[in-house]
């Protein structure tokens, strides 16, 4: 079982691994100039330029891979020449990156040609001074310096050599003068826990992307645990009692739910149950962080939608399993010698009928928890689908790589959790 | 924030390279010499021409002062003077703001503003939003769509406010390409709008009709004209004529381009029914609405949006005279005539008698001029009735300072 185990995991990175090359390449070519999804359709080519390389777009791929896989710090701290330190911003969540100068956590801004040093107190308030720093010459005799700016980059100023650069504010693109001649944006990358900066919106990516997971996660246990057993009971009954009444009945009413798409029962529910009768939220309006453990309530209409969408497929697939145990030789002759029928059905035909709807749920596990786009748009339930779905139509590839991730490692969990569920209802499958 | 912080800000907005929409409308300041800093607490412009418009001016929507230190953030610096504080966000999900203490107004009754606790904002989409209205979930939604409108007017609890604009769907020509360059095309368009029946068609009715002149009834300079009559005939009177002095044959073939995004397919739609018999042949090319932003002051017919601004004289000066072509004149439309009142107007601090010239104005508007404006939005504010001192605004600003719950 530990080999087992360990093979699992070491799949599972590989995987990872793979998933996000073959995403970034993806991204790479197919996602076209994100700029032109930033800047707009109006942004001239040389402000295009300048926003890509503040973006650090202008690197070639493998080191943008690299460093959104394993950070640019330790590549940006030999050019600054100082230790980099991060400081979280309480309020945004971003970690805000700052040169370590001998104790004074530093960073430098250029106007109108000169350098000023802006030392961080340790209240949180930032002092500006005159820099006092050492330009370095290169091969040319050109005089640059290496710093951090306020926006988390290493960039490197020219002296006497601004370059014309295009700030992107709220109100749209600023010229400013005095600009860096390279920009190498500060990560410390996904293995050290850093999934970047989020294109879309401009905040960091992880502090979007937990609470999302952890509300989908919710909804999807809660949906699991509803569905699940009733499912499995009302696929039991059917299966135990095929053609008659009872079986047509639950069938009939199982297929029609299944038939419904999710967009029409979501909103007869909030019709019906929400606006009309009052008796529940109607839909998710989250007016706190943990909205979904202080007020329930939210999650009962998504939850019966999911419900009613998955009720009738798994129970058909347990009933169908059913079926044709119950058709097999030994549960025959388990009857034949005059064992009790409830003996019969959960003692001999049980374990076996369900093998196929446990591969069949644990595959509706990622579904419930990424694929929920419809649900979550209905109900305004602020969760993963949605974050994903829009980040993939952008061509935020920061956003799509870390959800991916988390997708991939959610995929190869459900998948052990259903083996390990076959060698308990079948012990005769053994993994080694 | 002091007067430094203003200087900065003004700074910012006559700065060219800045590129904001504040440099067209202060075109009575020819750059920072003009303003003045008095004291910590007082500025001093000095105007190169008279200008009645400057508070509005400054109340306009992206006149936020700033302070000098502000990095283009307000969620990293959230520095300001209003009246709430911002104690969380979370990226498309929610914004939380909560009272200030020290805000420092005071309300008439004589207690410090505002009044409410902490407000909420979360985000959904408008359907989303209207559900959770009609159940009870949240107080108020942001600027209700026409169908929302409908959807909640008479639902028990809400208090529906409904405030007249001049917001408008402006079908607009370009009067430097042809056929629109001859006023005798476009007098004929002006005459196939059956302005009720498009209001009816596009807006549920809930709008004031208006005159092919770009000043609404809000305006406190509006001169009162008749609305003109649906008249096709005399469209296709025209068009004759001049399809007879080109050579050409009616149905005349054009193309209305505009967006999908606040009924405009509608009236579109009700426009192309309406001309056809007066010989317009009209194609609609409907994108959403980034694809007609990105050529909105290209196309030779379209229907462009116009928000509200409080004063005639304000979007007269953005869109119809010279200065403003290759910036906001989206018809290309000069009238030296029109120009010179437009001047005069917006010097003229009597409401009298700027509405006198106004009456001049629109006259040569309706004669000559490049759009047909068949009516000017209503816009709403709906909220749970028991929230009190609630004002709709024509740009769906949120006035929260003096807003209180009757039931707290």
């Amino acid at each position: 079982m530990a080999r087992f185990l360990i093979r699992s995991i070491v799949s599972t990175i590989v995987t990872m691994f793979l998933v996000s090359i073959i995403l970034w390449l993806l991204l790479d070519v197919a996602a076209g100039d994100v700029s032109v999804k930033i800047l707009g359709v109006f942004a001239t080519p040389e402000q295009r330029a300048s926003y890509r390389s503040q973006l650090g777009l202008d690197a070639p791929s493998w080191q943008r891979y690299t460093d959104w896989l394993a950070g640019s710090d330790w590549r940006a701290e030999s050019q600054v020449g100082y230790p980099l330190v991060t400081v979280n911003n309480q309020l945004t969540g971003e970690q805000v990156w700052w040169a370590d100068v001998n104790g004074t956590l530093t960073r430098w801004r250029m106007e109108d040609g000169v350098l000023t040093e802006l030392h961080r107190q340790p209240d949180g308030g930032v002092v500006a001074v005159a820099a006092d720093v050492q330009w370095s010459r290169d091969e040319n005799d050109v005089e640059y310096f290496w710093g951090v700016d306020e926006n988390n980059n290493a960039v490197k100023w020219v002296r006497g050599e601004g370059a014309a650069v295009w700030v992107l504010t709220s109100s749209g693109l600023r010229r400013e003068g005095d600009g860096p001649q390279q920009y190498v944006p500060l990560r410390r990358g996904l293995l050290r826990g850093d999934a970047g900066m989020s294109l879309q919106t401009g905040r960091p990516v992880s502090v979007t992307l937990w609470p999302r997971l952890r509300n989908s996660l919710v909804l999807a246990a809660v949906a699991f645990v509803v569905v699940m057993p009733l499912a499995l009971a009302f696929g039991i009954i059917a299966g135990a009692n095929e053609g008659k009444p009872l079986d047509r009945t639950i069938s009939i009413l199982g297929l029609t739910l299944t038939a419904t798409p999710e967009f029409v029962t979501g909103i007869f529910l909030i019709l019906i149950f929400g606006i009309w009768l009052q008796w529940v939220p109607a839909v998710a309006i989250f007016t706190s962080p943990n909205a979904i453990f202080e007020n329930p309530t939210l999650l009962i209409l998504p939850v019966l939608t999911l419900t009613a969408i998955e009720l009738g497929y798994i129970s058909r697939m347990t009933r169908a399993s059913m079926v044709e145990v119950m058709d097999s030789a030994y549960i025959r002759t388990a009857i034949i010698k005059g064992m009790p029928r409830r003996r019969v059905i959960f003692r001999h035909a049980l374990r076996n009928a369900l093998l196929a709807p446990i591969t069949v749920i644990m595959l509706h596990v990622n579904w419930l928890i990424g694929g929920l786009v419809v649900v979550e748009v209905i109900f305004g339930f602020p969760g993963l689908g949605k974050y994903i779905y829009d980040a993939a139509v952008f061509g935020d590839f920061n956003a799509v790589e870390a959800a991916a991730m988390i997708l991939v490692v959610i995929a190869v969990a459900t998948r052990l959790i259903g083996d390990f569920l076959y060698t308990f209802l079948n012990p005769r499958i053994r993994y080694a | 924030m002091t007067a430094d912080d203003v200087i900065f800000t003004f700074g910012q907005w006559l700065d060219p390279d800045v590129g904001s929409s504040m440099l067209g409308l202060m075109s009575y300041l020819s750059g920072m010499q003009d303003v003045e800093k008095v004291d910590d607490y007082h500025i001093r412009l000095n105007l190169q021409t008279p200008s009645i418009s400057v508070p509005e001016d400054l109340f306009h929507y992206p006149a936020v002062i700033l302070n000098r230190n502000f990095q283009g953030d307000i969620v990293r610096d959230p520095v300001g003077t209003g009246a709430f504080l911002l104690t969380e966000y979370a990226e498309g999900e929610r914004a939380v703001l909560t009272r200030r203490p020290d805000y420092w107004r005071n309300g008439a009754d004589g207690q410090s503003l505002p009044y409410l606790d902490q407000i909420i904002y979360v985000s959904t989409d408008k359907d989303t939003a209207v559900a959770a209205m009609q159940s009870g979930q949240v107080d108020s939604m942001y600027d209700p769509r026409p169908s929302d409108w409908q959807a909640l007017k008479d639902v028990p609890g809400l208090a529906t406010r409904a405030v007249s604009t001049a917001q408008s769907l402006v079908l607009r020509a370009r009067v430097d390409l042809e056929p629109w360059d001859d006023n005798r095309v476009r007098t004929a368009l002006k005459m196939i709008q059956d302005r009720s029946k498009i209001l009816q068609l596009a807006y549920f009715g809930e709008g004031d009709l208006s005159i092919d002149a770009h000043v609404a009834p809000v305006h406190p300079e509006y001169c009162e004209k008749p609305i003109p009559e649906y008249d096709p005939d005399g469209a296709r009177a025209l068009l004759e004529e001049y399809a007879a002095e080109k050579g050409l044959e009616l149905p005349l073939q054009v193309t209305l381009a505009t967006k999908n995004d606040q009924n405009e397919p509608e009236m579109a739609q009700a426009l192309k029914e309406l001309a056809a018999p007066a010989g317009f042949d009209i194609t609609l090319d409907i994108t959403e609405p980034d694809g007609y932003w990105s050529r909105w002051t290209e196309v030779p017919l379209g229907i462009t949006t116009w928000t509200h601004r409080p004063l005639g004289t304000m979007v007269l000066s953005l869109a119809y005279t010279q200065e403003s072509i290759g910036a906001w004149n989206e018809t290309r439309w000069v009238d030296e005539e029109f120009e010179t009142l437009l001047q005069q107007a917006t010097g003229t601090l009597d409401v009298e008698a700027r509405r006198e010239i106004f009456c001049q104005i629109e006259d040569i508007m309706q004669e000559r001029g490049p759009i047909g404006n068949p009516f000017w939005k209503k816009v709403w504010n709906i909220t749970q009735d028991r929230f009190q001192g609630i004002i709709a605004h024509p740009t769906a600003y949120d006035f929260y300072y003096e807003v209180w719950d009757k039931e707290a």
